[in-house]
């Protein structure tokens, strides 16, 4: 029996076809990177299509070809899927259930615990501007008393400056 | 021994390493120090909502980096997906060695045997994060 020998047509297109095929089943595994699994997997339908055509027509090896093919349907079928699935799936998120609505509820109750530790501390609003406006307060009476201190040291200054020039001019008079 | 990179095996083999070690550069090279990852999440850009798998490339930055707690903050089952993808480049690099040296019909059966196991790889280690 005469055997045919296989060329290589279509090989490297099968290969770059598997290849996309393959990483778009990862990506769309992935969730949300569904779009490039998307863009990949139809990339790799064509390119194996195309391989196959050329391994048909030339004698090439067809496996390759119908692996990349296959594998890059799978791919595709998947981003499909995934992304009507995503989209149900954020939806029920909306609606309640999930993880998610878990973690905004938790990230809820970490404010209040934020809250509560910010009563205890005194740092509350209303009790910040009370405290504002005492030391203000308190800032106005240390700024009077201490003019009132000054004004009465400047007198006393001025008194006995005074008396030491009468006694000086008295020491010049008995001179 | 004689090596040969002519079989498509071989040529994927060293497609699928070299992507992997892109992985691993791009996850060096973008930090989340940085803020300066460039793939989006899809669903946050299109429903504007987060998905089991969001925060991955933020956590494979950390993972090279081996800040795992870090990692597992962004992203709680990426240690696992970056245990795929490094099993994934040693089986590669380990079965292109392999397989140069193979008659046609023990090929088959590793290959089989390789799309067996990296399937079942596949599954366990995404098995949390699909949205299904």
């Amino acid at each position: 029996m005469d055997e045919q020998v296989k060329t290589n047509a279509g090989q490297g297109l099968g290969i770059a076809g598997l290849v996309l095929g393959i990483l778009s089943v990862i990506l769309a595994i992935m969730g949300c990177t569904f779009l490039i699994a998307l863009v990949f997997g139809a990339v790799g339908v064509i390119l194996s299509a195309v391989g196959l055509s050329q391994a048909k027509r030339s004698n090439g090896a067809k496996g390759i070809n119908m692996g990349g093919l296959v594998v890059s349907i799978i791919g595709v079928l998947m981003a499909l899927t995934i992304t009507v699935f995503l989209g149900s799936f954020i939806k029920k998120a909306n609606d309640g259930n999930y993880w998610w609505n878990k973690l905004e509820q938790f990230e809820n109750v970490s404010e209040e615990i934020d809250k509560e530790i910010e009563k205890e501390l005194g740092y509350e609003e209303d009790k910040m501007e009370d405290l504002e406006k005492k030391m203000e307060e308190l800032e106005g009476e240390i700024k009077d008393t201490v003019k009132e201190e000054v004004e009465k040291a400047k007198k006393e200054a001025d008194e006995s400056i005074k008396k030491a020039e009468e006694e000086l001019d008295k020491l010049k008079d008995e001179q | 021994m004689h090596f040969r990179f002519n079989k498509p095996y071989q040529i994927i083999n060293i497609i699928f390493a070299g992507i992997i070690i892109l992985l691993f550069i791009y996850s060096g090279i973008f930090s989340v120090r940085k803020e300066n990852h460039p793939i989006p999440s899809n669903s946050e850009l299109i429903f504007g909502k987060k998905t089991p798998s969001t925060g991955l490339s933020r956590a494979f930055s950390e993972i090279v980096r081996f800040d795992f707690k870090s990692a597992k903050r962004y992203n709680p089952h990426s240690i696992k997906i970056f245990i795929f993808f490094f099993v994934q480049f040693f089986l590669r690099i380990g079965l292109l060695w392999l397989s140069c040296s193979m008659k046609k019909k023990n090929l088959n059966q590793l290959i089989v045997l390789d799309s067996s196991f990296s399937t079942g790889l596949l599954l366990y280690c995404f098995w949390d994060i699909i949205p299904l």
